[in-house]
């Protein structure tokens, strides 16, 4: 059973995606990104045989686009050490 | 290791772009993401189930006021057995302070299987789109446009490490060890708190024998100051100065 998010837009527009994962590193090797929530949904896309995601990063309470290189490229390496099995879950809020 | 903590929310704000940045990746990754994400959140609300159980263990102890319990029912209660209890670290036949459980019990961090064949094929929007021409040179297929987006192949080669599988990890292996230790742990208090049950079982019966004891005695007791009463009431009458046989020999 897929997990679902409701991505509100600032104009009442309600859309239900499938969610795929819901974090925020804690690590300090992503300075970029630390304790920023980052949601990752399904865009039910596909590029080829593969499966398009989509990621917000949230800034002032607003989930937004990552839009900074270097964030980008911290949020593709926890994807991957996810994927990889390589992270270590705190807890969750 | 990578240190993240997962979130949970049902509804968040977007901006009115809606569109976010994207990567494409392959099924099992899609797959190994969401059962990460599902997993671990099943994982630690399991763990917190868990730990609101063995945050009782002193309720397991409550059985030893019986004797207490039983004194009160019964109305003889001779001064050297009214305070008997096993709660009472002072008494000769209390024994030991009931060790407590541990309550916190060491769950290990799960470590998933890697099924990963290749890892993320990532791309990414906001590079050159790929052209014909450069995709027919690549071997790979992973680099198509997803509607007007363009994608490109960003990191293929750096694919991380893909470990074996079937071979223990030596962290998992100290997981392991950890949970057999606390396992062992849980055992042999289950054992001391079995011989405390014993004990206090034990104890229970003797104050039980004592008290029977006490009773007979204070019944003992009682009838003989019931005859004695009985006794003197008798004798009361024909004391030295009321005896008449006195009286008569004083006269005569």
């Amino acid at each position: 059973m897929d997990e679902k998010v409701i991505l509100v837009t600032p104009s009442g527009e309600k859309l239900e995606k499938k969610l795929v994962c819901y974090f925020k590193s804690t690590d300090d090797e992503h300075p970029n990104i630390k304790n920023i929530p980052i949601v990752a949904i399904e865009t039910g896309e596909m590029n080829g045989a593969n499966y398009v995601l989509e990621f917000f990063w949230e800034q002032n309470g607003i989930y937004q686009p990552v839009n900074n290189e270097a964030a980008w490229g911290e949020v593709k390496k926890t994807i991957i050490d996810i994927i990889n099995g390589k992270t270590e879950v705190e807890g969750v809020l | 290791m990578t240190k993240v903590m997962l979130l949970k929310k049902t509804e968040v704000s977007v901006t009115e772009e809606k569109k976010g940045k994207q990567i494409a990746v392959k099924e099992n990754n899609i797959l190994s993401l969401k059962n990460f994400y599902t997993d671990n959140l099943k994982k630690v609300a399991n763990e917190n189930a868990k730990l609101e159980q063995t945050a009782t263990p002193t309720e397991v102890i409550e059985p030893i006021q019986p004797v207490t319990n039983e004194s009160d029912l019964n109305p003889v209660t001779p001064p050297n057995i009214e305070n008997v209890s096993v709660n009472n670290p002072d008494h000769k036949d209390t024994g030991e302070i009931i060790e407590q459980a541990p309550t916190n019990v060491i769950e290990p961090t799960e470590i998933k299987a890697m099924d990963i064949e290749i890892p993320v094929v990532e791309n990414d929007l906001d590079k050159e789109p790929v052209t014909l021409e450069n995709r027919e040179n690549e071997s790979s297929t992973d680099s198509t446009n997803v509607g007007d987006a363009p994608l490109i192949n960003l990191v293929p080669e750096s694919a991380p490490e893909i470990t074996d599988s079937n071979e223990m990890d030596p962290e998992l292996q100290e997981i392991k060890d950890r949970l057999d230790k606390v396992i062992s742990d849980l055992n042999n208090y289950k054992k001391k708190i079995k011989l405390l049950e014993n004990e206090v079982n034990q104890n229970l019966e003797k104050s039980r024998e004592v008290l029977k004891d006490t009773q007979a005695a204070a019944k003992i007791m009682s009838i003989q100051q019931e005859r004695q009463r009985q006794i003197n009431e008798e004798s009361g009458g024909s004391t030295i100065e009321n005896d008449p046989t006195r009286i008569l020999q004083k006269t005569a």
